[in-house]
């Protein structure tokens, strides 16, 4: 009787939590320097790069008529589609093994780090598997919700952080040069290779995909500037001596009733991880069950949690295994192979099927 | 036809010997109609088979003592046609007996003997007369009930004092009297295999989808139940699909209530013998309503809403905070805060999960023995309630202040919600365990399933977030905010817009 | 299948729970909530002090408790500040957490050598707040300033914290979060400035007080201490202007205190001749506060205009003194002045940073104090 259909907006509010909260995540890394005043312009750069991006994906719904990349490529040629499916289990795995391999870091140096925490992961873990056998409409919907809540609580904490904000710190734009900027720029840009999942979901949704997307981009970098803007304003070059950067500016605000943030908000954003793990084992699960159509339907979500169980086991112990798994080649390839390559050749197959049609 | 009857000298009626049914139709003969029910109704003392002569034909009456109205039954029936002294015709006996005869509103006939039966155990008089194969059925019920009484559970501020009764017809006619409307439907049906209790479907025609009406129809006659003699019963049937804790049928005892949700395009449905109406589907959102909200000023119905919400965000979240805070997040509490906390907590005996688990338990259970203990002796209970978990264990040092004020805190405001009772006595406790554990890491986790499970929650079409998630503007207006009568009166709230997704 | 599956998550899950719960998370009670942590230099490593809150003060639900401290001071030995602290545990058995640290003191010795080295565990630890002040102390061990008898049931660092934010507040010292000491030990041309807390004999307790500030070479080392009239005129130079006192003369001699209530510092830096030349304009808005020489009468026109005069002049020539000292004496650059080039002009500064503590030895500055005057107490001039 129910449409199983999501809207625009429950979509893109999962896609915006599952962004922002990689963006609080992030790590000052070799490459990128977070506290710099030239943060605050990375989110810009990553809009732009998002918006030329997308292009494929928006001229695969005109053509596709709206069905996800699978079923349409399937209809054409069922090899390409079992490739093309396969490389997504594989490049989500990555994706799905580094937001773990993230929390694992996260929990396990910022929230509990007298205590190994594998076991947390692992609950995660199996929730989100449990909350993947439901349908993407339940985790839309209810990732309208936890907007809400990211929401509060990054203005909450923002807001605090605010007063603490000085001058001092701002220094002006490009101080190691344009290239750099860019170079920076880049490199932070591809830690977000969410926008990738609308073109596996389009049958999925139903109104205006191009106005929500502008939307989203624009809520995102917005989010992503104010936030960049408190780290630098209010830390300064403190910020790179810190894991985290984004979550010690939770505990540099101060209210009254609270003293610190940080508990309330790593516990926010653990919720945006299990939005994150879900949809990511929800996408791994329905490639394979288009590999495998006569498959129980339970059987890949359990078996890619499962796979992802051991995978976290064996890189929770070791500082260089979480490293490589954010190694900025390993990203930047993953990034172009989602982002970039796999949209287009899923475009180019089916305008090439439509031309020999044509022809024919 | 033979009468499925052993000989039997005791007083009590073996059940396996009563008769399965299949009695055919209404016999030639009055008094063997009267003589069959007499043999069905063995032993029974409420069955009253007289037999009689109207005009030139012998009659039959027989009533269920208690159901009817004796002197109604007299003055109506017995009187005019032991009285009839003319000729009855040779036609259509029937039809002039209860048309010239008989002074009765609701007078049919019947042909089978079952039926007819069964319309006797209803409350209805019949009247076999000797050469017709039918008999006259004439509604002279009395049925023994309550009076319209204030309602006991869904306590008001303002608006009606009348709730519901355990008789359908009253409820009917207390609703009808509300919804003066052509469009204003009512079905009956039956369901329950032995009790075959009276179920209405109430409905606004034109604003309630013919689907789901169809659909509601089918669930109420699919339910394969022997007896069904609460509200609950049907609860199974009517509810969403998907495991929840939260339920997607609602219900009331107040008239007013169930005209305003008939009228926003929900079904409800009346049951026999109990003072509760169902409504189908219920939202989220309207554990948070009551009809007094439309009665006040809406500024103050939404500061009211809002109020219910919070208090429900607390009483299933307090306890378990309180647990993480106290077990891993110390650096939450303000200096002077934490100090009383370390203080008192250094002199009490448990840590604090088990705590928070002992004095949620006790009080539980307080609180079920005051709900089941009579009237008399609850004041006993509450005071050994409020020395045991007040007092005493503060000073044995079982608990400590703190959570003596937590514990109080939620107690009190679970008590707001009270349709959502249930679910919150129990994620509580559950919510303690994890925090104890785990945390806020943990509390999160267990609220992203809870959310998600709420949000999965679909019946009839409805989702049980909406209009939250998925968000309807227009529907928006009169859910946590209310807003004035007049606005509301263009663009009354309506549950089929609820599942078009904007 | 399914059913199983989920009963056997579930029962890992519960077994979790259960069996490992005495391994996570620490009961209140078993905290050691560390209120200040003073460290002292010791022959082979560090002497650290803390003040906890007394977990087992044997306290009734009404908390009626006499004679019980409200904080204990424990003191630990150790090579390293780390260890020190977690010796701290073998006197108190319980679990120490920084988040309520509020005061971090270094002794003199301490400052006189590399202070990111005792503050680096600080930094890296993740319960410590970087809001976290520190101070450094003098004339007295910095375990000494921790143990000082100030009074009954009072916790000292809680004292302390106050004095340190009010006299930042009232312009007295900066304000010196660990976050800003960590940022200024990353600026290459900054140098660390700390308040320092002296102890004053008061009867038979002691009192806090705070009033110099030390300052530190590009080594993190201590170098010397700024005096008081110096320090409040540091503060206004730093851009930290917030609050304070000035006291001015009338032409008869008779004093005037003014309270300033607000202050905006404004830097301009330019580079002409490979010289720095620095304008600082300062405006502040003062309302007076006392005057001693109108015998409660209306106070004059010229008068206030007379004071605003003064005040001006006066401060402008506190701030060049202060700002000759300053550079005159080492060349440390404790006024984050070479940020504020950095912000003016970013080539100017890349070229100069190299050799800062000469650029900044030979640069000029150029103080503009401009003074509004709001209130005086009365509601019109006498005309």
């Amino acid at each position: 009787m129910t449409e199983r259909k999501v809207t625009t907006f429950q979509f893109y509010s999962l896609l915006y939590i599952c962004s922002v909260v990689a963006a609080f995540m992030f790590v000052s890394t070799t490459v990128i320097d977070l506290g710099v005043t030239d943060a605050i312009l990375f989110p810009s750069v990553f809009g732009v790069l998002s918006l030329v991006t997308i292009i494929p994906t928006f001229i695969f719904n005109k053509k596709s008529n709206g069905e996800s990349v699978l079923t349409a490529i399937r209809k054409r040629n069922k090899f390409f589609s079992d490739v093309v499916a396969f490389s997504y289990i594989v490049l989500v795995f990555i994706l799905l093994l580094r937001t773990l391999a993230r929390l694992d870091l996260f929990v396990s140096s910022e929230v509990f780090p007298e205590n190994t925490m594998t076991f947390l992961i692992v609950s995660i873990v199996i929730v989100s598997v449990f909350l993947s056998l439901l349908d993407i409409g339940a985790l839309s919907r209810a990732s309208t919700i936890f907007l809400i809540m990211v929401t509060l609580s990054v203005s909450v904490v923002v807001s605090s952080a605010f007063s603490n904000i000085e001058t001092v710190n701002i220094v002006p734009f490009f101080m190691n040069g344009e290239t750099e900027f860019i170079k920076q720029a880049l490199a932070y840009s591809v830690f977000f290779p969410e926008s990738a999942c609308l073109i596996l979901f389009l049958s999925n949704i139903k109104g205006n995909i191009k106005r929500g997307y502008y939307l989203y981009i624009l809520f995102l970098v917005l989010s992503l500037t104010i936030v960049a803007f408190t780290v630098v304003g209010a830390l300064g070059e403190f910020s790179n001596t810190q894991l985290f950067p984004a979550f010690a500016i939770s505990s540099v605000g101060e209210y009254r009733v609270l003293e610190r943030f940080e508990s309330i908000q790593s516990s926010v954003w653990t919720v945006c991880i299990i939005a994150k793990t879900t949809l990511q084992i929800m996408i791994i699960s329905n490639c394979i069950r288009h590999l495998f159509p006569k498959i129980k339907w339970w059987t890949p979500n359990a078996l890619t949690g499962i796979i992802a169980i051991g995978f976290i086991i064996y890189i929770s112990n070791g500082v260089t295994r979480f490293s490589f798994m954010s190694s900025q080649i390993w990203v930047t390839v993953t990034y172009i192979l989602l982002v970039v390559v796999l949209p287009v050749i899923s475009l180019l197959s089916i305008l090439k099927k439509k031309r020999g049609e044509e022809l024919a | 036809m033979v009468i499925f009857m052993k000989e039997n000298n005791s007083p009590f009626i073996n059940v396996d010997d009563l008769p399965k049914s299949e009695l055919g139709n209404v016999k030639f003969y009055a008094e063997d109609n009267g003589k069959i029910i007499k043999d069905v109704f063995l032993n029974c003392f409420d069955i009253v088979v007289k037999n009689g002569v109207c005009g030139d034909r012998r009659v039959v009456f027989a009533k269920c003592d208690g159901l009817t109205s004796s002197e109604k039954i007299i003055e109506g029936i017995t009187k005019p046609m032991l009285h009839f002294s003319g000729e009855l015709p040779k036609k259509d006996v029937l039809q002039f007996i209860s048309t010239e005869i008989i002074c009765g509103t609701e007078v049919k006939t019947e042909k089978n003997l079952d039926l007819a039966i069964e319309n006797l155990l209803r409350g209805c008089v019949l009247v076999f007369v000797d050469g017709v194969e039918e008999c006259i059925v004439v509604g002279m019920q009395n049925i023994p009930g309550r009076s319209i009484d204030e309602p006991n559970y869904e306590v008001q501020e303002n608006g009606s004092r009348e709730g519901f009764v355990e008789i359908l017809k009253t409820n009917m006619t207390l609703v009808r009297k509300r919804l003066v409307n052509v469009n204003f439907k009512i079905e009956v049906l039956e369901v329950g295999v032995s009790t075959k209790t009276k179920v209405a479907v109430c409905y606004m025609n034109g604003k309630v989808k013919k689907e789901v009406l169809q659909e509601v129809k089918d669930r109420l006659n699919s339910v394969n139940m022997d007896t069904v003699l609460g509200e609950t019963y049907l609860r199974k049937a009517l509810d969403t699909k998907r495991r929840t804790m939260f339920t997607m049928v609602g219900k009331t005892e107040r008239p007013d209530t169930l005209c305003a949700k008939i009228n926003e395009g929900k079904i409800a449905i009346l049951i026999d013998g109990t003072p509760y109406a169902l409504i189908v589907p219920r939202l989220f959102i309207e554990n948070f309503q009551t009809f007094d909200d439309y009665l006040n000023r809406p500024y103050y119905a939404t500061f009211m809403r809002s109020i219910r919400l919070i208090s429900f965000i607390i009483s299933i979240f307090l306890p378990g905070i309180f647990v993480a805070i106290g077990l891993f997040h110390q650096e939450l509490l303000p200096e002077k805060m934490l100090y009383n906390v370390v203080v008192m907590e250094s002199n009490t005996l448990f840590t604090l999960t088990v705590e928070a688990l002992i004095i949620h338990f006790i009080y539980e259970i307080v609180r079920e023995a005051g709900l089941r203990v009579p009237k008399s002796i609850g004041h006993a209970v509450s005071i050994v309630g409020a020395l045991v978990i007040g007092d005493a264990a503060v000073t044995a040092g079982l608990i400590d202040a703190p959570m003596l004020i937590v514990v109080a805190m939620t107690a009190i405001t679970s008590l707001v919600e009270t349709d959502l009772y249930h679910a919150i006595a129990v994620l509580r406790i559950a919510f303690i365990i994890i925090g104890g554990t785990s945390g806020f890491f943990g509390i999160m986790v267990g609220v992203a399933i809870l959310v998600v499970n709420l949000s999965s929650v679909e019946n009839f079409g409805v989702y049980f977030l909406s209009p939250l998630a998925p968000y309807n503007k227009s529907l928006f207006r009169d859910t946590i905010t209310r807003l004035s009568m007049e606005k509301l009166g263009k663009n009354i709230f309506d549950i089929n817009k609820v599942g078009e997704q904007k | 299948m399914l059913k199983k599956i989920t009963l056997l998550f579930l029962v890992v899950f519960i077994f979790f729970c259960f069996c490992s719960c005495e391994r996570y998370g620490t009961e209140i009670e078993d905290m050691m909530i560390i209120q200040g942590i003073a460290v002292d230099r010791e022959k082979d490593g560090y002497e650290v002090t803390i003040e906890m809150l007394n977990n087992k003060q044997s306290a009734s639900a009404d908390s009626s408790n006499v004679g019980e401290e409200m904080t204990l001071i424990y003191s630990g030995k150790g090579e390293t500040v780390a260890k020190a602290l977690r010796l701290i545990i073998n006197k108190t058995g319980n679990v120490p957490t920084y988040t309520h640290n509020k005061v971090i003191i270094l002794s003199e010795e301490v400052a006189k050598s590399d202070i990111t080295k005792v503050l680096d565990f600080f930094e890296r630890d993740y319960t410590t707040q970087p809001i976290t002040l520190v101070c450094t102390a003098k004339d007295v061990k910095a375990g000494e300033v921790l143990k000082a008898n100030i009074g009954k049931d009072i916790s000292k660092s809680e004292v302390l914290e106050k004095i340190l934010n009010q006299s930042s507040i009232s312009s007295i010292t900066p304000e010196t979060r660990l976050i800003d000491v960590i940022n200024t030990v990353l600026d290459e041309t900054a140098c660390i400035a700390l308040p320092t807390v002296t102890l004053q004999e008061n009867g038979e307790t002691k009192t806090f007080f705070v009033e110099n500030i030390a300052v530190f070479n590009y080594n993190n080392e201590l170098s010397y201490y700024l005096g008081r009239e110096t320090s409040e005129s540091f503060v206004k130079l730093l851009g930290e202007l917030k609050n304070g006192t000035l006291v001015t003369e009338d032409e008869k001699g008779d004093k005037a205190t003014f309270i300033i209530v607000d202050g905006k510092t404004k830097y301009k830096a330019e580079v002409i001749n490979g010289i720095i030349n620095y304008n600082v304009k300062i405006k502040m808005y003062c309302d007076l506060n006392a005057y001693e020489g109108d015998n409660f009468k209306t106070i004059k026109n010229e008068t206030v205009e007379l004071f605003r005069k003064n005040i001006e002049t006066d401060t402008e020539s506190k701030l060049r003194d202060t700002y000759k000292a300053i550079k005159e004496q080492n060349s440390f650059d404790i006024l984050h002045f070479g940020r504020r080039l950095l912000q003016n002009d970013k080539n100017a500064y890349k070229q100069m940073k190299n050799n800062w503590q000469n650029n900044f030895k030979n640069s000029n500055i150029n103080v503009d104090v401009e003074v509004v005057i709001r209130r005086i107490g009365e509601e019109s001039y006498h005309e």
